[in-house]
């Protein structure tokens, strides 16, 4: 199933429609935009919280259940285990029978999936709405009466490895960031990869499963969302009869490795299949804290400000103006519950050397601060994410998604209705600030892939 | 059981029918070249402008078309990069280049300023003529490290290998972006010419989706297309595809861990009525994941791979039934005896009635789903306009699937998949 690497997944959040007063709006006003005119939010008894967003743009129905557990979660020797669970989730129950689900859903006219994050688990249904009890059944079903077998596992776990085969080792790009987080963060929080290591992979036993799946597959821990075209009531009433009467499970308490881990910030020199040397400038970012929330909203407009489109200072300058680079990017994640890293890189032009080029992006870091930034890229940069923002309201995939990972990182949707109000109050000073106060003087880790040649 | 939902199945369709209405498509001022859905839900415009000319259109500058393209990336209105000008507005600008047809697509909030601004800038793109050497030079730099990055990749140089064999001798078989000497060739006047070949009326397709009427879509594209040569069309050739007559192995060594397998097999092109029994077929064969006879034999039953699934490659001219799956090394021969003996065996269709019926009820359920977004819209009406299939192609589709049956299968299966004609590509160290 597919897995979600937080990396670009949340760099625009919502913005609602105040920027917009003077487009003519003739169907939406603001208030239709709000999440909050649209979501109902509520806990059965057994804690299992459920979101129920609204949206009759089609006859279509989304059915989500977040499990508050990911690869932040797990310790060396099971790094993985949170993404195996979710494709061994398939292999069936009493009622549905191993590969079953899928072809369900299939025959329905449905499609489904699952993904994995660092701090979440998560599996949909996408339906027509006369089918929204079918999901809700078998989902709830394998909540709680998932049957995990020796010969499944034993097939799952080479799938397992041929996805991490395709993701991971036979790309350059994804090992150096999997090196840079574990070199970061060691086998803790965001350092752990979320497909696991092959040799974790390849030694996880079936019993580890099953103490994961019974620890966090309970509905205390979990986020029901129901997005789209669907009868609240009756909606509310299909909840109650097939979430509301399962039990939480007892929790173990999971022997979780403790020892600290101190950040290394040497440089990591790889050589691999890459066409041109290859940098990554990563630096580390903070957790996300609700009460300093401005402070890292000020964050993600800095690093839309520097790399988040053509108009942007590194694609703008290091690629367009000075030409010594083929081309420019960013990686973060805006909502990290961890330390996180924030990484610029590239690929410099022939003849560029990787330190020439590093020295050139933090010369464009220290010419924001010298000589700060115009009105026109700071205008720019707004109407770019508020835009985005209503480009958003296109996917009922994307909004349940946008709802899921907050809710599940223990945040809440609420805080889509609020960042406009918190981003109005942010200035061109203070995202000069901030590059003054993230960028400049700080340690940072060196990764450079040079070609096999 | 399966008899349950056979009828089960029949009943919901029925009920679908019922209570969906499909977009209405329509030619703008009844001119057949440009087609629109309005859709108020939102307040985006999607508009996308097709013009007919591809990579196959290249000649002997393979890779002209695509840098042609990449020149808009620096091309510049009173002195601001074009794309910067986009990006201001909050609009999204995104360019393409295909083997049939290029694109250019923005992505807007509607209002009146936004409208006249955007096109405004669409037209100057489709008018200006001019790209500094400078310029030239390196976006030719950024595209032969594209190239080399390709091959050094498995996935995308199976593709292109693979393109090579199966499309020899016609304007399909070199990639999109060209290789490193053919883009050294190509000059600033080549460009130039391109630009004029390209932009010109005759080979202008727009699609429009979104908050918008007839009206101002018409006004628009009268705006956009203004002081644009009428040109001439291209002076179409239908293209032929000449096969060796036996299925083969194209093997390419490369250090991986894995092993990408790809494989062609000519089948019907999009424009044949037989087109929708494919579908189904595409869809019981390796079309529909979980379920599907490859996802079963290779990854179910076997834990062979992770990814493994066919599409169609549907083409004016001839269709394309294609596989796809990557392996450890070592499994890479028994993965491969595997494809080739489910080929064989689709070739007999061992499909049952109720396989067929179950396949057809899902992928017509699946039909709204698939198209529920503006800018999943925008796609298909730029196919519907590419291959001049009929307006009303909501129920015509929903007519022809429901018309399939076991004989046009068993019919089709017989008569217009070769798979003597199949090439495997395989890269890897297997």
């Amino acid at each position: 199933m597919i897995k979600v690497f937080l990396k670009k997944i949340l760099r625009y959040k919502n913005i609602s429609f105040v920027f917009l007063v003077s487009f003519s709006l003739s169907v939406y006003s603001e208030e239709d935009i709000k999440f909050s005119d649209r979501i109902e939010s509520y806990l059965l008894p057994n804690k299992l919280k459920v979101i129920l967003l609204e949206d009759k743009r089609n006859p279509i129905v989304i059915s989500s259940l977040w499990y508050k557990v990911g690869s932040s979660y797990e310790a060396k020797g099971v790094t993985g285990i949170s993404h195996i669970l979710e494709h061994m989730m398939f292999k069936g129950t009493e009622k549905v029978k191993s590969g079953k689900f899928s072809e369900i859903i299939k025959n329905l006219g449905g499609t489904d999936n699952a993904f994995t994050g660092r701090d979440f688990t998560g599996y949909y249904q996408k339906v027509h709405k006369a089918h929204l009890e079918e999901c809700l059944r078998m989902e709830s079903d394998r909540m709680t009466n998932l049957i995990l077998k020796e010969t499944d596992f034993v097939k799952e776990r080479n799938v397992v490895q041929e996805e991490r085969r395709l993701r991971v080792e036979d790309r350059p790009i994804s090992k150096a960031f999997e090196k840079t987080l574990l070199q970061a963060f060691g086998y803790h929080g965001y350092g752990i990869p979320i497909i696991g290591t092959m040799d974790d992979i390849e030694n996880i036993k079936l019993n580890d499963l099953r103490s994961w799946y019974k620890n966090y597959y309970s509905p205390k821990n979990a986020t029901l969302i129901i997005a789209g075209d669907f009868e609240r009531s009756e909606t509310k009433e299909l909840i109650h009869k097939y979430f509301g009467i399962i039990e939480n499970n007892n929790s173990i308490p999971l022997n979780k490795e403790t020892e600290s881990h101190i950040i290394d910030f040497k440089d990591i020199i790889l050589r691999d299949s890459v066409s041109n040397p290859t940098v990554l400038i990563s630096f580390i970012q903070p957790k996300f804290n609700y009460n300093d929330r401005l402070k890292h909203y000020k964050m993600d407009l800095l690093l839309e400000l520097i790399d988040g489109g053509s108009s942007s200072r590194l694609t703008k300058n290091l690629v367009d103006k000075k030409k010594v680079a083929l081309e420019t990017f960013i990686s973060s994640d805006s909502y990290p519950i961890e330390e996180s890293i924030v990484a610029f890189g590239g690929i410099p032009r022939d003849g560029v050397s990787v330190e020439k080029f590093r020295d050139e992006i933090f010369l464009q870091f220290k010419e924001i601060v010298k000589n700060g930034i115009t009105d026109k890229e700071f205008n720019s940069l707004k109407s770019r994410l508020t835009s985005n923002n209503i480009y958003k309201l296109d996917s009922l995939f994307g909004q349940m998604m946008q709802i899921g990972i907050l809710e599940s990182k223990k945040i809440g949707w609420e805080i889509l209705d609020t960042y406009l109000q918190d981003i109005n109050q942010i200035t061109k000073q203070d995202l000069v600030d901030t590059a003054k106060e993230n960028l400049i003087d700080k340690e940072f880790i060196f990764t450079v892939i040079h070609p096999n040649r | 059981m399966r008899l349950f939902y056979t009828i089960f199945g029949l009943v919901l369709l029925f009920y679908q029918m019922a209570a969906y209405s499909y977009p209405k498509i329509s030619s703008i001022k009844s001119n057949p070249d440009y087609l629109l859905i309005t859709d108020n839900s939102l307040p985006i415009i999607d508009i996308t402008i097709n013009i007919n000319l591809g990579s196959r259109h290249d000649g002997n500058l393979p890779g002209l078309m695509n840098l042609t393209f990449e020149s808009i990336s620096k091309l510049k209105y009173e002195d601001e990069k074009i794309v910067d000008l986009f990006e201001s507005m909050g609009a999204r600008f995104n360019y393409n280049v295909g083997k049939d047809f290029s694109s250019i697509t923005v992505r807007f909030i509607n209002n009146q300023g936004n409208i006249i601004f955007i096109s405004k800038l669409l037209n100057y793109i489709l008018t200006e003529r001019r790209l500094e050497e400078k310029d030239l030079d390196f976006l030719k730099e950024k595209i032969k490290n594209t190239i080399y990055s390709q091959s050094l990749s498995p996935g995308p140089l199976a593709s292109i290998k693979l393109d090579e064999k199966f499309f020899a001798g016609t304007g399909y078989s070199h990639p999109i972006i060209g290789y490193q000497e053919t883009i050294n060739s190509i000059k600033t006047n080549n460009i130039i010419d391109q630009l004029n070949r390209a932009f010109n009326k005759s080979l202008i397709d727009i699609n429009i989706v979104g908050n918008i009427s007839e009206n101002e879509s018409a006004h628009m594209i009268s705006k956009l297309l203004r002081n644009l040569p009428k040109g001439e069309k291209i002076n179409y050739k239908p293209t032929e595809i000449k096969f060796n007559g036996k299925m083969f192995l194209n093997k390419v060594s490369m250090d991986t861990k894995q092993t990408h397998i790809l494989i062609f097999t000519p089948a019907v092109s999009r424009t044949d009525e037989q087109y929708y029994s494919f579908l189904v077929i595409n869809y019981l064969f390796g079309g529909s994941g979980f379920g599907s006879k490859l996802f079963s034999e290779i990854r179910q039953k076997r834990g062979l791979a992770y990814s493994v699934y066919s599409y169609l490659r549907p083409y004016k001219d001839f269709g394309i039934l294609a596989i796809n799956m990557q392996t450890k090394n070592e499994n890479a021969r028994e993965a491969i005896k595997i494809l080739k003996d489910e080929i064989y065996k689709l070739k007999n269709n061992n499909f049952d009635p109720e396989e067929i019926s179950k396949a057809k009820n899902s992928i017509l359920n699946n039909f709204y789903i698939r198209y529920d977004t503006n800018r999943k819209m925008l796609g298909l009406l730029s196919q519907i306009n590419y291959l001049n299939l009929n307006l009303d192609y909501f129920n015509v589709y929903v007519n022809s699937i429901n018309s399939v049956s076991n004989e046009s299968i068993s019919k089709i299966l017989e008569k217009e998949l070769f798979i003597e004609k199949s090439i495997i590509t395989a890269v890897g160290n297997f």
